[in-house]
């Protein structure tokens, strides 16, 4: 019999105890875990619907597009004959090459003809190829082919043609893969917009990479099409209920909700063994010696065997209000502390990062300033708080004026990763997000 | 309450803007004594793209907002009893509602449960502000003062969380988002696109289908027609013969 997949939550304080009669701030880190039968692993990748959307402005000319097409060529040849894949390509014109076309060694063989004769044109219409590509995967879906669709936008540039805005990208990607059509953009060189990019990714509940080589991009596809058998849960969101007397905040750039003293997270797909943390900080007002302060917590998701939405059961962690003597005596759990400050750290880069390749440096500096007192209290107790304050003062700068190129794009793209909990495809070691500084 | 019939319903709303029946004949293409007969209910309401070509000549007249040019539609086609088949207006007011609820900090899974349960007609009430929107948890309420508020004006609804998205509703599909959508990412996509296909290498003549629609014009059609399109194209055909006035 197979084992029912299900998602386990766990959750640690960097300390259990707060003193009485004081108001204080405490870190919560919440880890889910992805479980299921380990046998899915070993079984065969299921069945793709793949549409490749190639960005073939006049940016692209050059190394890019060989790369995009010697990437598209090889993952033809990967692909099996129970796999349908499509080709768009887009300047300010749309083009289909082929679409729904089986992976068989024929298709195969006139995919890569077909790619072979991509060439590079005029501007950007990044959304016009993107919504092209998921009309071909729609249309395997409707043929009745298969039940969900993947779309693979590569690109190195801006938009400068049909829909640009983010959020209108995000919104229309949403849209998408609320129907079965999950986006995934793969950023290559120096000169793509992140935003653009993370906001289709985001939408379309997949991810964004950053790439640079031919083999980057096999390695993120050929990754991502690995991952499509692994993953047990979708639309996975935690339900936090906290007392009235804390002031709940989410640490990681993760969208939510509240309600009265519910906190919803969006935590977005899990795989099989993969464990996605949550890092949050609670203000607790004054509690009196020996109260008790409870958070309970579970989460929900639509499982990927049965479609239907499941519910773990209710955990529940307590803080107990103490005299001081023995508030300040207790033990911190450094572990939980270093977690909570690399997923604080990675998403304040982030969402400055963004606001940054917005050009409002103020508003990226801002974030810094803001957070720099509390950040600097929860790395207190770390032995590498020197290390990590000079880090937190260098992307402070690095934001709060105009940054571009390779090291920028890689630094989003892997902030984002360690916030997500998500790892690199790339067989190249890409090393962490502020190497740089 | 019975609400008026499509006659009624359109007469009260040309004479609210202030427009002639004969602009609003001139403007949507509609004939002014058909109008006429419609408006007295001597003629029964004309089919559902009628309406709506009625409709959106009354918001571009009366310089309607997208949300009020929505209810009017809703509100004519509803009174010519034709709304329980129009699944665009319907979609757009409960997408709307869900939204509304989503300011007021409900979570989703009782969004989707509000959206089954709560009339068409208190969610509109609720968006125009004619009626205000209360949400509360069920505690928060004895029995008494919940059977106090159901009175007749008022509709109480219990939520339940339900889980599924709030797409299935409508039974949303992909493509029908995206053939919604289509316009809004290339208004030329279609024709920029040059698609090729194994199955079909070599691109074959379209069949043209023709309709004519009087001396003066004629539908001109490429690619095979279905049966029921084949009726729906026909019936157009003779709209557009009474429109130019033949005999």
């Amino acid at each position: 019999m197979t084992k029912q997949n299900k998602i386990t939550l766990n959750m640690s304080w960097d300390k259990e105890v707060i003193p009485a009669e004081k108001k204080c701030e405490r870190s919560l880190l919440i880890n889910l875990k992805g479980e299921g039968d380990q046998k899915i692993k070993k079984k065969e990748r299921p069945p793709v619907n793949l549409a490749l959307v190639i960005d073939c402005s006049g940016s692209m000319e050059g190394a890019p597009i060989e790369a995009a097409k010697s990437a598209a060529k090889q993952i033809t040849e990967e692909l099996t004959q129970k796999d349908h894949l499509s080709i768009v390509s887009f300047d300010h014109e749309v083009e289909t090459h082929f679409s729904n076309v089986r992976m068989d060694k024929s298709g195969a063989s006139y995919a890569q003809g077909v790619i072979s004769e991509i060439y590079t044109r005029g501007m950007t219409n990044l959304s016009g190829g993107w919504f092209e590509g998921a009309r071909c995967a729609t249309k395997a879906i409707d043929q009745g082919d298969f039940n969900d669709g993947f779309v693979v936008v590569l690109s190195d540039g801006m938009a400068n043609r049909g829909i640009t805005d983010p959020k209108e990208l995000q919104m229309h990607a949403a849209e998408l893969s609320s129907r079965g059509i999950q986006t995934t953009s793969i950023g290559i060189g120096a000169h793509y917009s992140p935003l653009q990019l993370d906001a289709l990714a985001i939408g379309g509940q997949g991810r964004l990479h950053d790439t640079e080589t031919a083999e980057d991009i096999i390695d993120v596809v050929l990754g991502e099409l690995g991952e499509i058998g692994n993953t047990i849960a979708r639309n996975v969101k935690l339900h936090i209920q906290y007392p009235e007397s804390v002031e709940l905040k989410c640490l990681s750039k993760l969208k939510g909700e509240r309600s009265g003293n519910f906190y919803n997270i969006h935590i977005g797909n899990l795989q099989l063994n993969q464990t996605k943390s949550v890092a949050l900080l609670s203000e607790i007002y004054e509690q009196t010696l020996g109260q008790s302060v409870s958070f309970e917590v579970h989460v929900t998701w639509d499982d990927m065997d049965t479609n239907e939405r499941f519910e773990s059961k209710v955990i529940t962690s307590s803080i107990q209000a103490v005299s001081e003597d023995e508030a300040n005596r207790a033990e911190i759990n450094t572990s939980v502390v270093q977690k909570i400050a690399d997923l604080w750290e990675a998403s304040l880069a982030y969402e400055a990062m963004i606001f940054n390749e917005q050009g409002r440096f103020d508003a990226a500096s801002s974030i810094y300033e803001n957070n720099k007192m509390s950040y600097n209290q929860i790395i207190d107790s770390l032995e590498d708080r020197d290390k990590r304050m000079d880090r937190f003062k260098s992307v402070h700068r690095k934001v709060n004026a105009p940054w571009v190129g390779r090291s920028k794009r890689a630094s989003f793209d892997m902030s984002k990763k360690m916030m997500m909990g998500e790892s690199s495809l790339l067989k190249r070691n890409t090393g962490d997000w502020h190497d740089d500084f | 309450m019975k609400s008026k019939g499509f006659g009624n319903t359109l007469r009260e709303t040309r004479e609210d803007g202030s427009i002639s029946l004969r602009s609003l004949a001139k403007e949507s293409g509609v004939d002014a004594a058909y109008l006429s007969r419609i408006e007295r209910e001597l003629n029964p309401a004309p089919k559902a793209e009628v309406i709506q070509k009625i409709a959106e000549t009354l918001c571009q007249i009366m310089d309607l907002d997208t949300a009020n040019c929505e209810k009017l539609k809703r509100t004519l086609l509803e009174s010519s009893e034709q709304l329980v088949g129009h699944s665009d207006l319907i979609r757009d007011l409960k997408h709307r509602f869900a939204d509304r609820l989503r300011d007021e900090g409900v979570e989703e899974h009782y969004i989707i449960d509000a959206i089954k349960k709560v009339s068409l007609e208190s969610m509109e009430n609720v968006l125009s502000g004619k009626e205000p929107l209360k949400i509360a948890r069920k505690k928060s309420f004895s029995k008494q003062i919940i059977k106090e508020m159901k009175s007749p004006n008022e509709e109480v609804q219990m939520l339940k969380n339900i889980s599924y998205g709030i797409d299935s509703l409508d039974a949303d599909s992909a493509s029908d988002y995206i053939n919604r959508n289509a316009k809004s990412f290339s208004p030329n996509l279609q024709e920029s696109i040059k698609a090729y296909s194994l199955a079909k290498p070599k691109p074959q003549p379209q069949k043209k289908s023709t309709f004519k629609a009087g001396s003066r014009a004629v539908i001109e059609i490429d690619g095979k027609l279905s049966p029921s399109q084949e009726e729906q194209l026909k019936s157009i055909a003779n709209l557009v013969q009474s429109i130019l006035k033949e005999k």
